[in-house]
């Protein structure tokens, strides 16, 4: 039963090697009966720039990779270890960014970014969005469970808070960093509505928007073939991830879950 | 010290920047994607570029499904191009929100509006608002019918002599020339409308409405007229097309990629610019007229639409006038880009080039541009198109006709009051 | 003196805190915060990104209940969410339920099961257009039992909305089990055993220990759902040849922002849109807090 439920995923993945009439075959073939080699892959390369869109989805998802995990841990640490005034409200105001559906924010964001010049640009495309109040979040509740003293002693010691967080806070937080870190990954790498919206240059694009080239052909042939071809390439990263990171992965997702 | 090297940086800009701009005027151009057409222009720039130094053109290409888009945000954000093209269904709006420059007749070196007019055998009249013009037709496009001979052979037909002179004849014929499964299922069609080509759609029942002398909007009362006879005719036909006779649909491929791959027998969305790509797909082809009503009352063929080359009023003013100058350049090539991408422009370098002149199917095709007549000019052109889309398919799923067609009617007459109240400059 | 000293120190360091989170807050105030009222000022006016905006007060909203396509939309997105959300409750439920049973191979198709979640949103749309084609893959597995040869399944106005939800389900439902599985996981086997040594059969167990415990599970499997269902709009975009599907029977709230947004360039009504999307999100939201809360 659970061999039925991914078939279409096996689908996709030997499609990308058939030959454009075989996909169309009916009934369908479980694997290719004419390899076509990486032949399919090319040709969606030669439609449409494939490997740019490729390292933009890496450089989108790796930047808010990285922004988000550290940005994300020093705000969760602060909240978590430091009494400061207002500390009640500002959390609750940054919390409630997760409330706010995207839809509401993409017509006003848009109007803003392109105030700032960067409609169209690597800025415009990165820096909204960069931050996410669920790795907040997340690194609060983990950030709470740190010893005290361990950070006290540290302070005795005259290190500076900064120095704390550093050397201290970050290593113990590896594995919820490495959790937020892949679910930060996923999310960014199937990100589809702002880089639609901001977006416009095709060397600017981004893989989930670029693949949508494949099905709108405006003239000639469906290029099933090479639509299959670009979707593995799409997927490959995340399979990986599942695959190597498994233990997070499921760790990740289930974090905010069970904590929450 | 740092202060010295400060200010050595900066007067060293400043006097860069100042070099740069007593010098350079960058002209930024935007067209639509055609494929055949890009590598001309690239020459044609480079050739403008060398005859005039003081002119830089920054040349991008957009990928058509999202020129229009693009066009908009990038006006929006205050970084549109300087000259750019696009269709006369959708200038309307450019004009509404005064993007548009009138004609600069010195810029484009033509002592008027009269000595520009004498070159074009027609065509102008997609960007003529108020009187005055507003861009260079690049492109003027009407559409006709392709056969493909070896799928009419096959069924023992030819386009010649067998070919459908009346919409009503064409049921019988495309059936001859669709291939069914058991249960009836058009495996290969014969003949299909361009059902689902982005924007295409409504050329169709335009063309049957015009026929039948009538038309789906009313430019000067502004108003729709979609729920008339001549309408209900027109839409009907296509509702059976899809619904009695099962002969297509929009379920299936769009009818252009078909018949490019040799799948489809016939289909009428092709401009005299298909040709190169029917050669490169190795189709070997047939041109025919658009059918016609038995009983129509006017004799044209599908839809004209035009490409118009337009400035974009907000530029710099010494911006427009080389913009201008450019246009004036570019369209003087009308000869080459007629060769190289099909694009056909009714004036007499074109209609007197060789290429022409060796091209079969040009003369029928000026013949037909000759009787075809324009499509409605709306400024909320996407709602509208939306609001026929869905009638489109709600007549496809089966939906009582009438009942389609008024709320059709409500719908494009609601955008359009919409629309017309808050233009600040009324069409016409 | 070391009163003194640990004092300073608590003054200084509490501070530093404020300092941690200042650029997250900062950020948030910028591009979340700002943006969110912006649209809500947008809300109000009339603009065409082309002319300055125009102030219309509340006559969006008015014209938006009247507004044929936002009808549809209304009704199109209830449709949706709730095939997205009690479905896939109840079927990764069930598929959690089977998975906590050990048996051999267990890993292995958990994996497999787990596949649908791993592709972005915008590749499984490509895949299933494919395979959803009228005479297509799935049309010959499941109509050719019967002879049919065509099945309009993203063209038919009454099918498309289906087979939305079918394809939405089939991708979420994995990821609702994992959690589903983190909760059973968290129930101390000790219930389970005492239970069975009380005499308890398995379905016994399942009614009166299982489900209880997973209280708060359900519940956050609810919410997320159902959100993720309201906001959902990337399948309604790309799998219907046009967005909005066959007579707009797919048009959902999401997709219909942007349609006002960046298709017609109505931007105040799209802002109008997303409030009431917003509205709605949040009613439901609370109305599942408040319901177990209750219950």
């Amino acid at each position: 039963m659970a061999v039925l439920f991914a078939f279409p995923i096996w689908f996709m993945a030997t499609s990308a090697f058939k030959a454009e009439t075989e996909i169309e075959a009916i009934p369908m073939h479980l694997v290719p009966w004419d390899f076509q080699g990486l032949a399919q892959f090319r040709l969606a390369a030669e439609i449409a720039p494939l490997w740019i869109y490729f390292l933009n989805s890496w450089i989108y998802a790796l930047t808010h990779v990285g922004v988000t995990v550290f940005f994300g841990a020093l705000a969760g640490f602060g909240f978590a270890k430091y009494r400061f005034p207002g500390r009640g409200l500002l959390f609750l105001a940054v919390l409630s960014t997760i409330m706010v559906p995207f839809q509401v924010l993409v017509v006003p964001l848009f109007i803003e970014v392109k105030a700032f010049g960067w409609e169209n640009s690597y800025a415009g495309l990165l820096i909204p969005g960069m931050m996410n109040a669920f790795g907040v979040f997340m690194m609060r509740q983990y950030s709470a469970d740190l010893p005290d003293e361990l950070l006290e002693a540290a302070r005795i010691d005259g290190a500076s808070e900064f120095r704390i967080f550093l050397q201290i806070a970050l290593p113990l937080l590896l594995p919820a960093l490495a959790s937020l870190a892949i679910i930060v990954f996923i999310w960014s790498w199937g990100a589809f509505l702002w880089p639609l919206v901001i977006v416009q240059d095709k060397a600017l694009n981004v893989l989930s928007v670029g693949l949508t080239t494949y099905t709108l052909p405006y003239l000639g042939q469906p290029m099933w073939g090479a639509a299959m071809a670009a979707s593995t390439v799409a997927t490959i990263p995340i399979a990986a991830l599942f695959i190597f990171f498994q233990r997070y992965f499921v760790k990740g997702l289930t974090a905010g879950a069970v904590k929450g | 010290m740092r202060i010295l090297i400060c200010l050595a940086t900066f007067i060293g800009l400043v006097a860069w920047t100042g070099f740069a701009d007593a010098e350079q005027i960058t002209v930024r151009m935007w067209l639509h994607e055609h494929p055949p057409r890009v590598p001309i222009d690239k020459s044609i720039i480079a050739q403008f570029e060398k005859a005039n130094p003081d002119i830089k053109v920054q040349y991008d290409v957009i990928s058509a499904p999202e020129y229009s888009t693009k066009l908009l945000t990038a006006f929006a954000a205050g970084s549109g191009p300087d000259l750019f093209n696009n269709t006369s269904t959708l200038v309307t709006q450019y004009f509404a929100a005064r993007i548009l420059a009138p004609i600069d007749y010195d810029a484009l070196a033509f002592a008027n509006e009269a000595a520009l007019l004498a070159k074009f055998q027609g065509g102008f009249d997609g960007i003529r608002f108020q009187g005055k013009l507003y861009g260079i037709p690049t492109e003027v496009s009407n559409w006709a019918c392709f056969a493909n001979n070896s799928l009419w052979k096959e069924a023992g037909l030819d386009p010649k002599k067998d070919w459908p002179k009346t919409w009503e004849d064409l049921p019988a014929i495309a059936e001859k020339l669709t291939k069914r499964d058991q249960n009836g299922v058009p495996v290969r069609r014969g003949f299909d409308f361009a059902w689902t080509i982005p924007g295409t759609f409504w050329f169709t029942p335009n063309t049957m409405i015009h026929q039948l002398g009538s038309n789906m909007v009313n430019e000067d009362t502004y108003k729709a007229t979609l729920d008339t006879a001549p309408s209900r005719r027109a839409f009907q036909y296509l509702q059976d097309w899809a619904g009695k006779y099962r002969l297509g649909g929009p379920q299936y491929t769009a009818s252009r990629t078909d018949f490019l791959a040799g799948k489809l027998a016939a289909e009428c969305s092709f401009g005299i610019w298909g040709i190169p790509q029917m050669r490169t797909a190795n189709i070997d082809w047939t041109v025919m007229p658009a059918p016609r009503w038995a009983d129509a009352t006017s004799d044209n063929g599908l839809d004209i639409y035009a490409y118009y080359m337009m400035v974009n009023a907000r530029a710099a003013p010494t911006v427009q006038k080389a913009a201008w100058k450019l246009a004036r350049f570019y369209t003087d090539h009308a000869a080459e880009l007629f060769e190289g991408a099909g694009l056909f422009v009714p004036r007499t370098e074109v209609t007197e080039s060789a290429a022409y002149k060796a091209n079969s199917a040009a003369p029928f095709f000026l013949a037909e541009l000759k009787k075809a007549k324009f499509s409605p000019r709306v400024v909320g052109y996407s709602q509208v198109l939306d609001a026929i889309l869905r009638g489109r398919d709600k007549l496809v799923q089966g939906e009582k006709i009438e009942d389609v067609l008024l709320i059709m009617n409500e719908e494009v007459n609601a955008v359009m009051n919409r629309e017309r109240a808050r233009a600040t400059t009324l069409v016409k | 003196m070391i009163a003194r000293r640990s004092g300073l120190v608590r003054f200084h360091h509490k501070w530093w805190g404020l300092i941690f989170v200042l650029p997250v807050v900062l950020f948030f105030a910028a591009f979340n915060l700002f943006p969110t009222l912006f649209g809500l000022w947008l809300s109000f006016t009339d603009y065409d990104l082309l002319s300055p905006p125009i102030w219309v007060g509340l006559d969006n909203f008015a014209n938006l209940f009247a507004d044929r396509l936002f009808q549809q939309a209304f009704v199109n997105t209830l449709v949706f969410v709730l095939g997205a959300t009690l479905p896939v409750w109840v079927l990764s439920l069930l598929a959690a339920l089977v998975f906590d049973q050990a048996f051999r191979g267990r890993d292995v198709l958990k994996a497999v099961f787990f596949l649908p979640v791993l592709p972005p949103v915008v590749v499984i749309a490509v895949v299933w257009r494919l395979l959803l084609h009228p005479n297509g893959v799935l049309t010959s597995l499941t109509g050719g039992w019967w002879g049919i040869t065509e099945i309009r399944w993203l063209a038919d106005a009454a099918l498309a909305p289906f087979s939305l939800i079918a394809v939405h389900d089939w991708a979420i439902i994995p990821f609702f089990m994992i959690i589903w599985l983190a909760g059973l996981a968290a129930i101390p086997p000790e219930f389970r055993e005492a239970a069975a040594i009380d005499g308890a059969g398995a379905a016994a167990i399942l009614w009166h220990i299982d489900l209880p415990q997973l209280r708060s599970t359900a519940v956050l499997v609810a919410a997320l759902s159902s959100i993720n269902a309201f906001q959902t709009f990337a399948l309604q975009y790309v799998l219907p040849s046009d967005p909005g599907g066959p007579a707009n029977s797919t048009l959902v709230l999401g997709l219909l922002v942007l349609k006002y947004g960046f298709q017609y360039f109505r931007m105040g009504d799209a802002a109008a849109v997303s409030v009431v999307m917003f509205a709605l999100i949040m009613a439901v939201t609370v109305l599942q807090l408040w319901f177990n809360r209750r219950a």
